[in-house]
């Protein structure tokens, strides 16, 4: 079974093999991070609370990209909190996505392939060799959502990453998720790391948001 | 971490204090998953003693109320301090696992469930 990171990448890739444009989104790139965070928090890996995020054990783990963030972690493992830790893997995400494409590729799950995007531009995409695992993702996203049972907290982190990345919409179409809005509200996130990774990230979008109001509107004040 | 479990009529009481992180989840775990199954309608967890819980910690509560319910039974907690209780509700836990003031609460409102 695949780790989380590798899922919600898996999600971000269409069947022509592209990476989805909301792949290279501030949303994207911190839900990945977190993705990997949890990853290693389930691994046993670093301990998360509500006031820190603290190594435990930094032996590697195996997995390029995850033993690419525990050794950014441990080399900054003073006691910050959750949104620091993301901010502090945030400029590594474009390298963090580029290693889990490659650990796919392994797999033999995805091929990497150049191609030409508008006959000019050279671009890479990844075809999906085998679909099973991106298969099992959509179809436990799916069966959580339409169902009443309680997720699993892989399924239910999952759910919610995919949420906060944007890359809900490569499956289900705007009205079906306004229609399972609140279902998908109920079910995201029940995890502690995944709440606290969705919280920094809204609060980022905030913060931004309200820099370029100040920008378009220099005299609104909150 | 101490874990020990009693018998209150129909439900059975889980009686939890110390740390519930990530070394002491797959413990914790395995008691309140023989506890869901041993119980006849449900299972209080009686957090009062409970200090600190981290992220490995809480997915024992999601774990036990995925397991209570498809067993048919009922999984509350009561007994939380004012930290841990931070820690339930920003993850939205409060919505799956039903949180009582004390055990006595928690006992009625199973009763009259």
């Amino acid at each position: 079974m695949l780790n989380l990171h590798q899922e919600l990448l898996l999600l971000a890739i269409d069947d022509e093999g592209n990476v989805h444009s909301g792949a290279g989104t501030s949303s994207f790139e911190q839900a990945f991070c977190g993705g990997c965070l949890i990853d290693l928090a389930n691994l046993g890996k670093i301990e998360v609370d509500l006031q820190q995020v603290t190594v435990r054990d930094a032996t590697l783990t195996g997995n390029p990209t995850l033993d690419s963030v525990l050794g950014r972690l441990q080399e900054n493992n003073d006691a910050h909190d959750l949104a620091s830790k993301l901010r502090l893997l945030r400029p590594a995400s474009k390298e963090l996505c580029a290693l889990t494409l490659q650990s796919l590729c392994d797999l033999n799950i995805l091929e990497a392939r150049e191609a030409r995007l508008f006959w000019v531009l050279a671009t890479r995409q990844y075809p999906i060799i085998d679909g099973r695992e991106r298969t099992e993702a959509k179809l436990r996203i799916m069966e959580t959502l339409l169902g009443d049972t309680i997720p699993t907290t892989e399924d239910s982190v999952l759910i919610g990453l995919a949420k906060i990345a944007g890359v809900l919409q490569n499956f289900l179409a705007t009205r079906e998720i306004a229609s399972l809005e609140e279902r998908i509200d109920t079910v995201s996130n029940l995890d502690l790391t995944a709440k606290l990774v969705e919280q920094a990230i809204y609060k980022e979008q905030e913060v931004q948001a309200m820099a370029l109001l100040n920008i378009m509107h220099p005299t609104y004040t909150e | 971490m101490e874990m020990s479990t009693s018998q209150q009529g129909e439900f059975t009481i889980i009686e939890t204090s110390g740390r519930l992180g990530f070394d002491e989840s797959a413990r914790a775990g395995e008691i309140v998953e023989q506890a869901i199954e041993a119980a006849e309608k449900g299972v209080v967890c009686d957090c009062e003693g409970l200090e600190y819980i981290s992220s490995a910690g809480l997915r024992v509560f999601l774990i036990a109320a995925k397991s209570a319910k498809e067993q048919g039974k009922q999984f509350v907690a009561c007994g939380l301090n004012e930290n841990i209780m931070s820690v339930f509700v920003i993850s939205g836990f409060e919505r799956i696992v039903p949180l009582h003031a004390d055990r006595q609460a928690a006992l009625t409102a199973l009763a009259n469930a």
